[in-house]
């Protein structure tokens, strides 16, 4: 009956178990493996579902395919970054764990609705929740700068999103987006419209909203980096496919022009940054924008191809990015430093580490057999079909700049015959081990996560 | 045993991490390990030769896994006498880079041989699949391991060299990917399959297959390559250690030969046949501007790197004349090449170890100091400027009757250059075999290496008296596709 | 029509919030900027819930969320004092703006 509600549940008791536990009990481990466990049981619980093919759809909860999807991303996203945190951490392990899983909570619920109201409420729990996390070495004044900037941009994004929402209750008094999509918007839709382009794009960080990224991702703990790209940010994209497929469809000409655009800079810039950045969490980030404008050219085309490719890039950065910020966290632990050129003679040193950073780069950068091919391949394959081959032919030739900046950091692993001494502690090793596995499953093609994610795009339109 | 073709990719696929296992425990036994596992592929690949039935010219041992389903994606195998000639030459060379391993490559052998195992199992895939998805999937994982072998085991300017090569061939392939999405995109049905889609292209307008063509042209070009697309060769070959160099010349560029036939003859007929005079005119450039350059060359390998660029122009040449005769030939010039390619670097890579430098200038004397490996390079030389009874020569020979009949004028100027190419092989050896010898050898035991190499001397002499036993295997498939 | 006086004000309050959030460079008057945007949301969320009372209770949850913020937001801004002796949004350059 409500069976399709436990995963929500789930992360909902979690979080207040872990504060209440630590009333008593003051431990690391307890808080640590509650959210790893509470995590796995939600994602199975997911799958459950899946496999049962039962859909909700009462109040504002719209528990579907796609919401599955994306929640199982966002899912494990935070186990990679529950997995390795308490590398990192001092004290406040219980707080640590608890603002994940609600941040978790928050952007499960921002996607899992067809409501403006309940979106606006989850992303809003989910980043309410990030900003502490951000901020979490206190003494740290990056860690605090970093969390300033993250909350001023998301401030404004959110306020900007909200007042286009407000635009749309003026003309349509309803913020379900059912009903949206059935009535005309009158002549606010335009205004409405760049209301809700402009607060989701600070959300995706597209440029010309990127400039808060760089800073956030650097100044952040490395696991905060990790989540912050292969959840967090997904959540604005998952927000995206929600409202403009389905609510905006009469204004699609509108919309996918101006994404079509900020995909293009989105690529574009983020790989030229990129390219000169020394300190790898600061090159990842910027890649990370531009890996952001990929999922784009998913919405500049709109079509469900279009939309699954979007999905299934989604999927691709989220294992690949979120798994590589966590890498370099543990490199950097025990090297104490970031730059790319003090990686010399790593492959040597912790070969597993390196293959599995290599792995992800190469991922990233659209090489097949792994996860990034495919994803790649299904957004230009969209693309072209819709006669936007000059879409596909930026994308191709950003793709191959990217691999210019990835290269190097290979390169620097690699081809240098120094030693350096770095022992990586396990939780790396296992995320490690599992980010071959998966981008390597993923990119091979998979059928059933490709079909999933056909279907899941099939739900928004 | 249906499962031969998935055998022949797995083989070295699996063999390859047996053999980096196999390295964290001794890494001596690595050598052993690979080469036992790539002799193994070849008497697989013997057992296939059985099995296929040379009189057709049609897929045979075809396999078909299910796959992708929701996008029309299959795991799809199959051999024709194009791809067998082509597996065989990379299985040969598999070996042939091995024995050239044996004493140079000293450092990180633990992964060098699953690396160069890996690189085998990429090339042997891409040309026995049959669905466009995998076979792209294959062809970019060839570059995984050469930019890996480059990098690691090259020269000096090897991570430039290293990163230039896997950049240039990345993009080429993307505009590859381009075009293989547009045949997709315009088939009625939602598939992948080459035999398919083969039959389906055949109704495109011939617009259309020109503008798929310029996708598939960007990909060949640059892996052939074909002037002015050539950039990146020079600097990967000089920099690539020598097995590097051989896998690279001898089979690495004949993926882009091989896209040519499979995408760009058999698919878009009617856009090669638009196409014809320019492409004609390319090959005769790159031919030309490929014999003045390497007649330039001080350094022994770039000057072999140039002439390779040289002998695949004759390749688009043949093919691009769209007789049986051109076509045939290209093939077997692919084949030649692959061989005498091989050979040339691999003695240039000795004779550098031996003497300690490549520069043709300082080589003079070398007959005295080195008379094995300067027999050798004469051999090789001679086999590369087309000498008559050597499989070289066959190849031109065959290119040249099938391109007349199509351009009278061009193929003389096609001829004009084999002067060029012949006039800068033996200048070479002019200059490096005779006069005063400033050169001291160290004598170093090649007893591998020669073994290694009798294979090709074997294989361009046998080729070139006895041309038959290669056009059996291409001519039924010359035929069929020419009769399309 | 009185609904379009309520639009005007609203879209009033954006842009003035709007400018604020552009040209200040003090955390705590870009948090009272982006407060403006919240609230002309606001105003336009109850002024035009003449049909349901979905405008009404959706202002009241914006309110609620923007305390939560603002919460955090002074929160990290103290902290951020404590480290540094000052708050200025120009003079915050550990990282580049």
């Amino acid at each position: 009956m409500y069976f399709e509600l436990t995963p929500y549940l789930i992360m909902l008791i979690v979080p207040l178990t872990v504060v209440a536990i630590d009333l008593v009990i003051n431990s690391k481990r307890i808080p640590y493996l509650l959210t790893i466990i509470g995590i796995l049981i939600s994602i199975s619980l997911f799958l459950d579902i899946l496999l049962s093919g039962t859909s909700f759809n009462k109040y504002m909860i719209s528990v579907n395919k796609f919401s599955i999807y994306l929640s199982i991303i966002f899912l494990i996203g935070g186990i990679l970054t529950a997995t390795v945190s308490n590398e990192f951490l001092e004290s406040a392990h219980a707080e640590f764990y608890s603002l994940l899983s609600f941040s978790l909570l928050g952007m499960m619920l921002a996607v899992s609705t067809k409501n403006l109201i309940m979106i606006y409420i989850g992303m809003e729990l989910a980043s309410l929740s990030l900003i502490p996390l951000v901020s979490f070495f206190k003494k740290k004044e990056k860690s605090t700068e970093a969390a300033l900037k993250y909350l001023i941009l998301n401030g404004i994004s959110s306020a900007l999103f909200i007042y286009g929402i407000s635009l749309f209750y003026v003309s349509t008094s309803t913020t379900n987006l059912i009903q949206l999509s059935k009535i005309s918007l009158g002549p606010l839709s335009l205004p409405a419209l760049a209301f809700v382009v402009v607060g989701i794009g600070f959300k995706i960080s597209a440029v010309p909203f990127h400039f808060w990224a760089p800073d956030t991702f650097e100044g952040a703990p490395t696991p905060i980096t990790s989540f912050l790209s292969s959840s967090s940010k997904k959540m604005g994209f998952g927000v995206a496919l929600l409202i403009f497929p389905m609510a905006l469809a009469s204004y699609q000409a509108n919309w996918t022009t101006v994404f079509a655009i900020l995909a293009v800079g989105t690529m574009t810039l983020g790989n030229i940054a990129a390219i000169k950045q020394e300190n790898i969490k600061r090159m990842l980030a910027y890649s990370s924008i531009s890996q952001s404008g990929y999922i784009l050219i998913g919405l500049a085309v709109a079509t469900k191809i279009g939309l699954a490719g979007s999905l299934i890039q989604i999927l691709a950065h989220n294992l690949g990015s979120g798994a590589a910020f966590i890498l370099i966290g543990g490199i950097a632990l025990t090297i104490n430093t970031e730059l790319i050129e003090e990686f010399k003679g790593l492959g040597k040193s912790s070969p597993l580490i390196a293959l599995a950073l290599t792995i992800c780069l190469l991922s990233l950068g659209g090489i097949p057999p792994f996860a990034g091919f495919l994803s790649k391949f299904i957004l230009f394959l969209s693309a072209i079909e819709e006669n936007m081959l000059w879409l596909a032919v930026i994308g191709i030739i950003n793709s191959a700049i990217s691999i210019y900046y990835y290269a190097n950091v290979i390169k620097n692993m690699y081809f240098y015959d120094k030693q350096i001494k770095s022992e990586i502690s396990r939780p790396f090793k296992i995320i490690a081990v599992f980010a071959i596995l998966s981008l390597i499953a993923v990119g091979l093609g998979y059928d059933p996560i490709l079909e999933l994610a056909i279907e899941a795009a099939n739900t928004l339109t | 045993m249906n499962q031969l073709l998935s055998l022949l990719i797995l083989i070295p696929l699996v063999g390859g991490v047996i053999t980096y296992l196999v390295g964290r425990f001794n890494k001596e036994a690595t050598k052993y390990s690979a080469l036992s596992i790539s002799i193994i592929t070849g008497i697989l690949f013997l057992l296939t030769l059985t099995k296929f039935n040379i009189k057709i010219g049609k897929y045979q041992l075809v396999e078909e896994y299910s796959w992708l389903n929701s996008i029309g994606s299959q795991i799809l195998l199959g051999i024709d006498g194009l791809s067998a000639t082509l597996v065989g030459l990379t299985i040969l060379l598999t070996i042939v880079a091995i024995g050239m391993s044996w004493k140079k490559i000293k450092k990180k052998k633990k992964s060098y041989y699953p690396l160069l195992l890996l690189l085998e199992a990429g090339l042997i895939g891409v040309f026995l699949s049959l669905d466009f998805i995998i076979f792209f999937i294959f062809w970019e994982i060839t570059l995984i391991p050469m930019f890996f072998i480059i990098a690691i085991w090259g020269g000096e300017r090897r991570l430039y060299a290293s990163i230039k090569f896997f950049i240039y061939t990345h993009l080429s392939s993307l505009f590859l990917l381009i075009s293989i999405i547009a045949i997709y995109l315009h088939s009625p049905i939602q598939t992948f399959s080459i035999p398919v889609l083969t039959e389906i292209t055949q109704t495109f307008s011939p617009q259309l297959q020109l503008m798929i063509f310029i996708g598939v042209f960007i990909g060949f070009a640059v892996k052939m390559p074909i002037v002015p697309f050539h950039t990146w060769l020079p600097d990967a070959h000089v920099e690539a250690p020598t097995p590097g160099s051989v896998m690279l010349a001898g089979v690495l560029l004949k993926m882009g030969g091989y896209v040519l036939i499979r995408v760009g003859y058999m698919m878009l007929p009617s856009a090669i046949d638009l196409a014809m005079p320019i492409l004609a005119i390319i090959s005769i450039v790159t031919m030309f501007y490929a014999g003045f350059v390497a007649m330039g060359q001080e350094d022994l390998k770039s000057l072999i790197a140039y002439s390779s660029v040289g002998h695949m122009g004759i390749v688009l040449f043949g093919v691009a004349s769209m007789t049986v005769y051109g076509i045939a030939g290209g093939i077997y010039q692919m084949i030649s090449h692959g061989l005498i390619s091989a050979l040339l670097f691999s003695i240039c890579g000795m004779i550098k170890k031996d003497v300690g430098t490549r520069k043709i200038s300082k080589l003079s004397g070398l007959a005295k100091e080195t008379p094995t490996l300067t027999g050798i390079l004469v051999f090789g030389s001679f086999a590369g400027l087309g000498l008559p009874s050597l499989s070289g020569f066959i190849a031109e020979l065959t290119v040249f009757i099938g391109a007349f009949s199509t351009w009278e004028i061009y193929t003389i100027l096609a001829i004009i250059s084999l002067i060029v190419t012949a006039s800068y092989f033996i200048w070479m050896l002019q200059r490096t075999i005779f006069g005063e010898s400033q050169l001291n050898s160290k004598e170093i035991n090649w007893k591998i290496e020669i073994t290694s190499l009798i294979p090709l001397i074997i294989l361009i002499i046998i080729f070139g008296v006895y041309p038959d036993l290669l056009f059996d295997y291409i001519n039924p498939f010359v035929k069929l596709i020419t009769s399309i | 029509m009185i609904a379009f006086h309520f639009l005007i004000t609203s879209i009033g309050l954006v842009l003035i919030g709007l400018y604020g959030v552009i040209t200040l460079r003090h955390p705590i008057k870009i948090l009272m900027s982006i407060e403006l945007i919240l609230n002309a949301a606001n105003i336009n969320l109850v002024a035009f819930s003449t049909e349901n009372l979905i405008g009404q209770g959706f202002a009241s949850l914006v309110i609620a969320i923007s305390a939560a913020e603002v919460c955090v937001g002074l929160a990290i801004v103290y902290n951020l004092y404590r480290l540094k002796k000052d708050i200025d949004v120009m003079e915050v350059n550990a990282l580049k703006w």
